[in-house]
């Protein structure tokens, strides 16, 4: 995971492990799972290159209303 | 507060601000921290992510579900001596190995016909589950455990796999890639491993 590209398209395992899985343990937890799909939905917003990721059909999409033409395809 | 990172048994204290909760032979790797509102930028989970992969090199752990906080270091014990047996356990089974993450596409070309009756969905969906299985089934073998997680994906899987199998692992990757043209691999890691830290 050194690169700007690489984690872009990583960050679906990466928020598929860390909001889904770990040990759940006594304690004030911000998240549980069944706001994984909500916060996946806000990453792809905050990380405009995940569309260029998409492009490639190295990541699923999740959603057409997300407006892919207004981000900068030269990201990766 | 203080938040924790992963539970250990191997007794190396960690790097400040890191800090070693010690209970009973396991120890809770926590830092201080306040709490966060909203939603994770993905700053903050790689940013949590590069805390646990730089303890998992010179230790086994199970990492911690991100933003798990608790009050105080007595509080951080108590949880884990709650679940102490179930831990050590667990630490057992992922002892010397490491996660994979591994999904699947359909590779989109203009020859793939678009489904339009019933008919051809059901069979380009069987077509893409045999797909799934004949990557599941190899790569599984060379795991010592595996999961496979809901994804809108063909295959969207969790591999556990000693850490001296790592490689033979990713070769088995490449050599499904090149044997199914149809298909797009993508697999990360080595991760901590979050799929395995829960029986």
């Amino acid at each position: 995971m050194t690169t700007i590209a690489e984690r872009d398209v990583a960050l679906v395992d990466l928020v598929d492990r860390l909001l889904g899985g770990g040990v759940v343990i006594a304690g004030d937890i911000t998240l549980s799972v069944a706001d994984v799909d909500l916060v996946y939905v806000g990453l792809r917003a905050l990380v405009s290159s995940v569309a260029s990721a998409e492009e490639k059909g190295v990541l699923p999409r999740m959603g057409d209303a997300f407006d892919k033409d207004a981000l900068d395809k030269d990201a990766l | 507060m203080i938040e924790l990172y992963a539970i250990t048994d191997d007794p190396t204290p960690p790097q400040p601000p890191l800090l070693a909760v010690r209970c009973d032979g396991l120890t809770a790797l926590c830092a201080p921290a306040e709490p966060r509102q909203g939603e994770p930028t993905p700053d903050a989970l790689w940013n949590h992510e590069q805390v646990v992969e730089g303890l998992m090199e010179g230790r086994d752990l199970l990492p911690v579900r991100f933003g798990t906080l608790v009050s105080d270091e007595d509080a951080a014990a108590r949880a884990v001596m709650d679940r102490r047996e179930e831990l050590v356990a667990t630490l057992d089974r992922v002892r010397g190995a490491v996660e994979l993450a591994v999904r699947a596409h359909p590779r989109e070309t203009d020859e793939a016909p678009v489904a339009t009756t019933g008919i051809d969905y059901m069979r380009a969906k069987t077509r893409h589950m045999e797909a799934a299985r004949l990557l599941h089934e190899p790569l599984a073998s060379i795991a010592r455990e595996s999961r496979v997680r809901p994804g809108p994906e063909l295959l969207r899987a969790a591999y556990l796999v000693d850490r001296d199998a790592v490689n033979r692992f990713v070769a088995m990757v490449r050599q499904l890639e090149e044997g199914h043209a149809e298909l797009d691999l993508v697999c990360t890691g080595p991760w901590p491993p979050y799929s395995f830290a829960e029986q």
